[in-house]
């Protein structure tokens, strides 16, 4: 048990379950999405992607890769939100809100792929 | 490159985290916190709206309170971000820049720097190892040879001063331990144009792991086509007959190469100064040689030096006296004075007075300096009291006394003097002592391997020049002497080649040529180039020098019979024929080498050299001359 695997574990599962809340829902309905998950899924994505910056193992590359894939899908359904709130002139409708969730569905595709990952180096490496 | 990527992202780890959080942190402060629209209703920022304000409050550029004025609380907030922000990034600008200055980084850059300049070589280069007195010089006369060198030292300092040294050519360097395998293959062991290595560090235990890794790493290319050279600095007996024993194709040990050129200068001075004209690295050389005196000889410091000298000096039948500070070390022989040498009263005790030369051989240029002076001084003394005496005796009619002392003293008031002079930057106090001989153990290893490279024939010619009569010497400096004026001779080597003489190829398929018809001046058919031939290096027929046996994937090298395989012809007369393939190892001025380098390769030019006819250039004068021809024949 050391401190700096706890927080890595912590941050991947932590990524990973937010999302999971922003992404869980009726697709369009912005009731179901609220934005403050998604900017919460949004720092901790983008901690937990820093937080592999620096691994050499083979596993370490693949959980950097997921992790920003995961980070992409997020920012882009951010800046999907802020087009949609501020730019564009039919405001947040439930079309908009479709794309939103969906492209935050991928970011939970990687998360859960990098919790997979976890969950394998983990188990390889019994100490 | 990779672990470059990697050092640097594990550094800036934490500041990288710190700015997303304190981002994460201002922009929900910013979001939660109600403010005003302009008519005064409460309005709180989105999140697009809070990550514009704080990405030009954080980076202190400032637009503003946008997009409405903000509340008393909303100012507190940003009073707070602001210095949060400036902090956070103040911190990570530092942790950035002082990662990029870490040694370790610099370390790696560099090495992946000089990596890349060594593979991107597209020319012949050798590797030298170590950049002290012997290296500097080397890598110097190869610049001036247009041959590239890579250098590796493990001193920084030394590296550095190369670039101060050489500032015309940019040579690769790198400060690392050549003993490491991965170091030599970094900087180009392995590399297809690399040419030799050369191994010229301090210690001996170095360059006999390097010779090791040398020959193991590039195994193929060493047996195949003898393409990599190893050439080794041994200052012990030992290292020279372990690197010998595993395939390293020169050894030079300085002292003992110094010892057997004194020796030859004993026993025959002219063939001393043909080896100097030939072999010096540096271009100051006399013209008259010098004779050492025969007699008993004072030998200072009995070290690796020392030894090589008093052998070589008995072999050549010189008596030796030798002076050593600690006798029991050294095993030094029976009758060795002890004491340093520096002082009178030991130079006293090993009879300066009645020797020829004092050689100072110790490992201290200061004390060497001070042996020759003290040894000078003595002479000096001793003839000052004997002219006193002499004064005596005439006033008192002594008349024996003269006759006992005379003969001894009158020739000899001046010692032959040798000092070694181990540190190329004590050159000018050495040169300002009045020596007769000065031995340089840097300039001395740097000559011989440049001839190695430049004049690899030059060894062979040197070998069987050592065995003739001095008689022999002095016919050859005449002959050099007479067309060298001024500057001291060149040698060069040319191969019967395609490649290298296709001019003088059609000739030698068809008829016979001979070295007289290869030294014609191209300016004037009925003038001679100022060089001679010293030597034809011709193959046999015979000969095989590697073998590949199939069935067990091997080379098989025949050592023993290597003397049968190449004919050595010295001097040979004018009408000697030349064969295909024959190497020949040619002396004379800078000039004459330009000039048979253009008539060897011009077919036109050697035309006219062999036939007296100038080729018609050019298709359509080809074609009128070859018609021209036939209408004769007809």
């Amino acid at each position: 048990m050391n401190f700096e695997k706890v927080s890595f574990a912590f941050f991947i599962v932590f990524a990973l379950t937010l999302n999971f809340g922003f992404f869980i829902g009726d697709i369009d309905n912005p009731a179901h999405h609220h934005v403050y998950e998604l900017f919460a899924a949004i720092v901790i994505s983008l901690i937990a992607t820093v937080i592999k910056l620096g691994e050499r193992s083979q596993i370490g590359a693949v959980l950097l890769a997921t992790s920003l894939v995961a980070d992409i899908h997020l920012i882009g359904a951010a800046i999907i939100w802020g087009f949609a709130e501020h730019v564009s002139e039919s405001g947040l409708t439930p079309d908009m809100m479709s794309t939103i969730v969906s492209v935050s569905g991928g970011a939970l595709i990687a998360n859960i792929t990098s919790v997979i990952l976890l969950v394998v180096e983990t188990v390889v490496h019994r100490r | 490159m990779n672990s470059l990527i990697f050092l640097l992202l594990k550094r800036i780890r934490l500041p990288i985290i710190l700015l997303i959080c304190s981002y994460a942190i201002v922009i929900m402060g910013f979001v939660l916190i109600p403010g005003q629209d302009d008519q005064g209703n409460v309005w709180s920022m989105s999140f697009f709206h809070a990550f514009y304000f704080v990405s030009f409050m954080g980076s202190t550029i400032g637009f503003g309170e946008i997009p409405y004025e903000f509340t008393d609380a909303q100012r507190m907030w940003t009073v707070f971000s602001i210095y949060i922000s400036v902090t956070i990034w103040l911190y990570s600008i530092g942790a950035v820049l002082s990662a990029l200055q870490n040694p370790a980084f610099k370390k790696i850059l560099k090495e992946n720097e000089f990596e890349k300049k060594v593979r991107a070589i597209k020319e012949p280069f050798y590797l030298i190892c170590g950049y002290g007195d012997t290296g500097k010089v080397l890598a110097h006369e190869l610049s001036q040879h247009n041959i590239l060198s890579v250098v590796i030292d493990i001193d920084q300092e030394r590296i550095d001063n190369l670039q101060i040294d050489e500032p015309d050519i940019d040579i690769p360097a790198l400060a690392a331990n050549a003993s490491f395998p991965n170091v030599l293959e970094a900087a180009g062991l392995t590399h297809s144009h690399c040419k030799g290595v050369i191994a010229l560090t301090n210690k001996d235990e170095i360059n006999l792991k390097i010779a090791i890794t040398a020959r193991l790493l590039s195994k193929k290319r060493i047996i195949e086509d003898k393409d990599l050279m190893i050439i080794c600095k041994a200052e012990s007996n030992e290292a020279e007959a372990n690197m010998s024993s595993f395939g390293t194709s020169h050894i030079i040990n300085p002292f003992e190469l110094y010892a057997r050129r004194l020796a030859l200068s004993v026993r025959s001075p002219s063939a001393y100064l043909v080896y100097e004209w030939l072999t010096n690295a540096y271009h100051n050389v006399r013209d008259e040689p010098i004779i050492p005196p025969k007699g008993t000889w004072v030998i200072c410091g009995y070290g690796r030096f020392g030894k090589a000298i008093a052998r070589h000096l008995n072999y050549v039948g010189i008596k030796t006296k030798i002076i050593e500070a600690t006798p029991e070390k050294t095993s030094s022989p029976e009758g060795t004075i002890k004491g340093r040498g520096t002082e009178a009263i030991t130079l006293r005790e090993a009879k300066i007075t009645d020797a020829v030369a004092i050689v100072a051989g110790t490992d201290n240029d200061a004390n060497n300096l001070s042996i020759i002076i003290t040894a000078q001084d003595e002479m000096k003394r001793s003839h000052n009291t004997y002219n006193r005496n002499k004064e005596y005796s005439e006033l008192y009619q002594l008349a024996h006394f003269q006759d006992n002392m005379e003969k001894i003293q009158l020739e000899k008031n001046k010692l032959f003097t040798i000092a070694r002079q181990n540190y190329s930057r004590n050159k000018h106090v050495f040169n300002q002592a009045d020596l007769d001989f000065i031995m340089q153990p840097a300039g001395i290893i740097a000559g011989e391997i440049l001839s190695i490279i430049k004049t690899p024939l030059l060894k062979n010619f040197l070998l069987l020049a050592r065995r003739q009569k001095d008689a022999w010497a002095n016919l050859l400096i005449s002959r050099i002497s007479n067309f060298i004026e001024h500057d001291i001779p060149t040698t060069w080597t040319i191969e019967i080649s395609e490649k290298q003489t296709p001019a003088v190829m059609p000739f030698i398929d068809n008829q016979e040529v001979s070295i007289r018809q290869l030294l014609v001046s191209p300016r004037n058919r009925e003038d001679q180039l100022n060089c001679i031939v010293l030597l034809v290096h011709r193959k046999n027929q015979r000969g095989h020098r590697t073998v590949y046996n199939k069935s067990t994937d091997t080379y098989i090298i025949n050592n023993k019979h290597k003397f049968r395989e190449f004919n050595d012809i010295l001097l040979p007369e004018n009408d000697f024929l030349l064969k295909k393939d024959d190497q020949l190892l040619i002396c004379g001025d800078k000039q004459s080498m330009d000039l048979m380098q253009r008539s060897i390769s011009n077919i036109n030019v050697y035309n006219y050299i062999f036939t007296g006819n100038e080729l018609p250039g050019g298709y359509f004068w080809q074609w009128l001359y070859n018609r021209k021809s036939k209408q004769i024949k007809i």
